[in-house]
């Protein structure tokens, strides 16, 4: 994994929201959302502000513990499309020294049905869409 | 001079199915009624903005807060202003459902409050079906241009001689939060001891209906996937239409379908909620929660005289208030503030 790459938070099909601490990300393209408690919210908030693995090492107090766990977690966040390459314009100030306590996505998926798409429906062959097949 | 209107959706439209879908399909029978060029795209084609981008419209609509949330970003490059159609308030809807149903989480409530509020935020126009869900806006996203618009319309039928007193019916899918809770509820805790009155009774479910999610009880039955004439036939031939709905937010199809129909309706305050005066009384609806006040209602409506009178009562109302021009007529208004 490149330390120069600059991650960032996949918007804008990803959103979220921080409130004492703790954060709320919801991935609009399916509807599933994800709860992070205050030690993920810690590296999430730095991803979103756009940073490298090398800003994040160099910026956190307990660097050996990161650099062992980042690769996971960075392959994970991407894999499930939550985090993406930035762009150079897309950063922005870094919160200030941290500390890395672990990262945990909390998953939920209650929402896909009214967040993400609608359960597919076949078009009528002949009319195509918006009709649906007659059933 | 005709506007060219590009509405949005997240797949084919279904309103036999939910009533989003036939929200969507009224709202563009009644726009091209008056002239506009409507378009539907759907998302699940993969190529929506490309598809929007080559009909050059004059205004966008996107319909439901997951996809004008995807697709604002996507749109907005279009310069066309975009109308977000909300339906009603998800977070309101699902933050009842979890006080009174406990089957929603608060974090659904607060993912949900989150998304809506970047549509508020986004949306040049937002359509809304009710005053009072308009006034609910004013105060959680101030600054958002929202206005009331009916999301549906239905002429009102002709009066029938009033059916034997044993139907009962229920149009709505299980997939609808509230519709599952409340025919859960009706099966459970007000079929029971009506039915032990009336054996005779029968409760007629219309709807899209998953096995698994279908409430058992003596003289329930399910009926799915009619077209709209045979199942207003079918709806004409029950005595009442009921909507015991625990909560719930906009615009209750369901009831005003009753009420066209000529089908006198028992429901509680969410049946008429966004219908009447903002008073909970609507012509045509006995309005009921405990159990004995439903089985007082439908006992009530068991009486010609009674019948007669809610069911004309409901159908002057429906006339009245939510004809197919009207509907047409305040949509346009409302689409004019932005084009």
């Amino acid at each position: 994994m490149s330390p120069t790459r600059l991650w960032t938070v996949n918007r804008p099909s990803v959103i979220f929201d921080e409130q004492a601490g703790e954060s709320v990300v919801i991935d609009l393209t399916n509807g599933h959302y994800f709860r992070l408690d205050a030690a993920s919210t810690a590296l999430w908030l730095r991803l979103a502000a756009s940073a490298t693995v090398d800003d994040l090492l160099s910026s956190v107090e307990n660097p050996d513990d990161l650099r062992a766990a980042l690769p996971d977690i960075l392959t994970d966040l991407e894999a499930r499309g939550l985090v993406r390459e930035a762009a150079p314009h897309e950063v922005a100030v870094q919160p200030g020294p941290w500390r890395f306590d672990g990262f945990t996505l909390e998953e939920f998926t209650d929402l896909e049905d009214v967040l993400g798409l609608d359960p597919i429906h076949e078009a009528d062959p002949q009319q195509g869409w918006p009709h649906a097949t007659a059933s | 001079m005709s506007r060219r209107i590009a509405v949005c959706e997240a797949d084919i439209l279904t309103p036999q199915r939910d009533a989003g879908s036939r929200a969507v399909a009224d709202i563009v029978a009644a726009l091209r009624s008056l002239g506009d060029v409507v378009e539907l795209f759907a998302e699940t084609s993969g190529r929506l903005p490309a598809e929007v981008a080559e009909f050059a419209p004059d205004v966008v609509i996107v319909s439901r807060p997951g996809l004008f949330a995807r697709l604002q970003p996507l749109l907005a490059p279009l310069g066309a202003p975009l109308v977000y159609l909300a339906h009603d308030l998800h977070f309101v809807r699902v933050g009842l459902q979890q006080e009174v149903a406990g089957t929603a989480t608060a974090g659904a409530v607060r993912v949900l409050r989150l998304v809506e509020e970047r549509c508020f935020a986004m949306a040049d126009l937002v359509l809304l079906p009710t005053a009072e869900e308009v006034a609910r806006a004013a105060v959680e996203f101030p600054g958002a241009r929202c206005v009331a618009v009916p999301y549906f319309a239905m002429p009102a039928h002709p009066p029938i001689p009033a059916p034997p007193p044993a139907g009962v019916a229920f149009v709505g899918g299980h997939r609808h939060a509230p519709n599952l809770d409340g025919v859960t509820w009706f099966a459970a805790e007000v079929w029971p001891p009506y039915r032990t009155r009336h054996p005779e009774a029968r409760l007629d479910v219309f709807g899209d209906w998953a096995t698994a999610e279908r409430p058992t009880a003596p003289g329930l039955g399910y009926r799915e996937g009619l077209p709209d004439a045979e199942l207003d036939a079918a709806l004409r031939s029950a005595r009442v239409g009921i909507a015991p709905l625990r909560f719930g937010a906009g615009m209750k199809r369901k009831t005003l379908h009753y009420l066209s129909l000529g089908l006198p309706v028992v429901g509680t305050r969410f049946a008429v909620q966004g219908l009447g005066d903002g008073l909970g009384e609507v012509p045509g609806v006995l309005l009921a929660e405990s159990p004995e006040q439903w089985t007082a209602a439908l006992e009530r409506l068991d009486d010609d005289a009674e019948w007669q009178r809610a069911a004309e009562a409901g159908r002057g109302f429906v006339a009245e208030r939510f004809s197919p021009s009207d509907q047409a007529i305040a949509l346009s208004r409302a689409i004019s503030r932005v084009h």
